[in-house]
């Protein structure tokens, strides 16, 4: 009888999870003592996993307090069925977690009290539709930029024709297609807002690839979306609004604007758009948070932006720490007593908070809890912190 | 009606299609929670808490991974978190986890919290003499089915990491079975 392997028990946990390799699987197949083992684990892991039957009535008081927090997110239901068992979220037992927005507006508004019937897409959609105000200016100086040159265009095609009938032909022409540029130019901007919000409402949530599990930034992480959402705008811009042949400018012309454009939109923050729009800019002290994969999004209420932190892995969290330390806005962790107690950096997301630039930190307790402040992000003044 | 399909109805506003869908795994996600928790109490804050972050989270599920896999995923945080907050006081019946697990006991002169609830569940009070770094993967493999990768994630650990936890943990647990969960006066004097 062959001695058993002093990694005997690592072997037969593996094995018996099928996660062995095949060398192992031959090690454990081709051993009596280990197949017994075997066995045996198979008999302790059936007790556990045999679950243990909840209290009914927790149950459906869980269910119910779930469902309440349900209804509030969407504002109504879309079903004719009756709410199921209402027992107040009151009646759940709560008591360590801090106070839920989300669950204590459910006792104030009972399922089903509300007609409005909403969807997790409207409601993005809602939230969404206040995200471009950066973009928006953007989009007007470009626009403004392409009109001059049309019209600059325009002017030298008047001076080449050098009669009236021709200047006035040529202006008439100028005017109608620069409106239309800039008509067809906001359309645009607003189909590039919606292809960001597609691919933002299917932000990973779900299985993280073999990156996220290496600490790799998520490509699919709800941050980098919102960060990739801006070069869409590019696209969109180029192949909807600067292909329309009604518009009156030659091909050159064209061309130019559409890289005027494309450029404001890709670069937002460069100087010359912040001089357009120095009020936007200015606003929001850690401005350079929205460039980076730090800005999660636009959020209506705090359990949203709760929602979205609850969605970074600890690996996310842990990379935006790490990088947090070669970023320039540690002003905030200076400035909140229990922040800059940290020793290491606490930021881990800025983001839009009911029209509120916000900055997120998390600051780690002496046993590993974890606390997140949610602090302005002009003025560092401190909204509420989050277990 | 597959989970996938109820998913995509909850997303879209239909408050039955949720109802379903927390029910199908409700008991699941309440043995995960009771499981790693180690008492009924702070199983059911966890779970009630877990549910709320699965309905804030539904918006964002994109069925990559199964939906009980997020949502037990979901819950074992809720869970931890829960843990987290309750090791701010004196829990007789879990140890301290910055000391060696294998010469960790329960105080016999301190009932555990499941025996002050009458409740007899051998296994469960052996689960509670696992560190959470031990209990957590054990349970989210035995009890949640969640594969070496999921549990990486879950944990933030990595999964060679996982593979050895869950080995030693199971041979903890099946040693703590042998001997009782109750060890005398005498073997805590051995350890």
């Amino acid at each position: 009888m062959n001695p058993l392997p002093p990694n005997a028990d690592d072997l037969v946990s593996a094995y018996f999870d099928a996660e062995a390799s095949p060398d192992e699987i031959v090690t454990v197949e081709s051993s009596p003592e280990l197949m017994a083992r075997v066995e045996s684990l198979r008999a302790l892991t059936s007790q556990l996993s045999t679950p243990a039957a909840p209290p009914a009535a927790q149950k459906e008081a869980h269910l119910a307090a779930a469902l309440g927090a349900f209804d509030e997110l969407f504002g109504g239901q879309t079903t004719s069925e009756p709410a199921v068992a209402t027992p107040t979220v009151a009646a759940v037992p709560m008591t360590s977690a801090a106070p839920d927005p989300v669950v204590q507006d459910s006792v104030t508004h009972p399922p089903g009290t509300t007609s409005t019937v909403s969807s997790f897409e409207a409601a993005q959609s809602r939230r969404q539709a206040r995200k471009p105000r950066r973009f928006n200016a953007g989009i007007i100086a470009a626009a403004a930029a392409a009109l001059l040159l049309v019209v600059a265009l325009a002017l030298v095609g008047i001076g080449g024709r050098g009669g009236d009938d021709a200047a006035t032909s040529a202006s008439d022409g100028v005017q109608a297609g620069s409106a239309e540029s800039v008509d067809t130019a906001g359309d645009s901007t607003d189909d590039a807002i919606d292809d960001g919000d597609s691919a933002g409402s299917a932000s990973g949530v779900s299985e993280p690839d073999q990156d996220q599990r290496a600490g790799a930034p998520a490509p699919d992480s709800p941050a980098i979306e919102a960060a990739e959402a801006a070069p869409e705008s590019d696209d969109s811009m180029s192949d909807d609004s600067m292909s329309d042949d009604s518009m009156a400018m030659d091909d050159e012309a064209m061309e130019e604007a559409a890289s005027d454009e494309g450029d404001a939109i890709d670069e937002p923050a460069e100087p010359d758009e912040a001089q357009s729009a120095p009020a936007e800019d200015n606003a929001f002290t850690g401005a350079d948070l929205y460039r980076t994969n730090y800005f999660l999004g636009e959020f209506d209420t705090i359990a949203d932006l709760q929602a979205e932190l609850d969605m970074l892995t600890s690996d996310d969290v842990a990379l935006r720490l790490d990088q947090g330390q070669q970023l320039l806005f540690p002003r905030c962790q200076e400035a909140v007593l229990e922040l800059s107690q940290s020793q290491g950096p606490t930021l881990i997301a800025a983001a839009s908070l009911e029209g509120t630039d916000v900055e997120v930190h998390r600051l780690l307790g002496a046993r590993n809890d974890q606390t997140t402040y949610i602090v302005t992000a002009d003025g560092c003044e401190l909204i509420d912190t989050l277990p | 009606m597959e989970d996938r399909e109820l998913v995509a109805q909850a997303q879209g506003g239909e408050r039955a299609a949720l109802d379903e869908l927390l029910r199908r795994h409700y008991d699941r996600i309440f043995a995960i929670c009771r499981r790693i928790a180690g008492n009924e109490a702070d199983a059911a804050d966890a779970t009630q808490e877990a549910l709320m972050a699965i309905v804030r989270g539904l918006p964002k599920f994109d069925n990559r991974s199964k939906f009980s896999t997020w949502s037990y995923r979901v819950a074992t945080n809720a869970c931890l978190d829960e843990l987290r907050r309750r090791k701010r006081r004196p829990t007789p019946a879990l140890v301290d986890e910055h000391e060696g697990w294998a010469d960790q006991q329960v105080d016999d002169s301190t009932p555990a919290f499941d025996e002050q609830l009458g409740i007899r569940d051998e296994l469960q009070t052996a689960l509670n003499q696992l560190p959470e770094e031990f209990r957590a993967p054990v349970v989210l493999r035995d009890c949640g089915g969640l594969d070496y990768a999921e549990i990486a994630e879950t944990l933030g650990i990595p999964p060679g990491t996982v593979r050895s936890r869950i080995a030693r943990g199971r041979t903890k647990l099946a040693e703590i079975l042998h001997k009782g969960n109750h060890p005398t006066g005498d073997e805590r004097q051995n350890n």
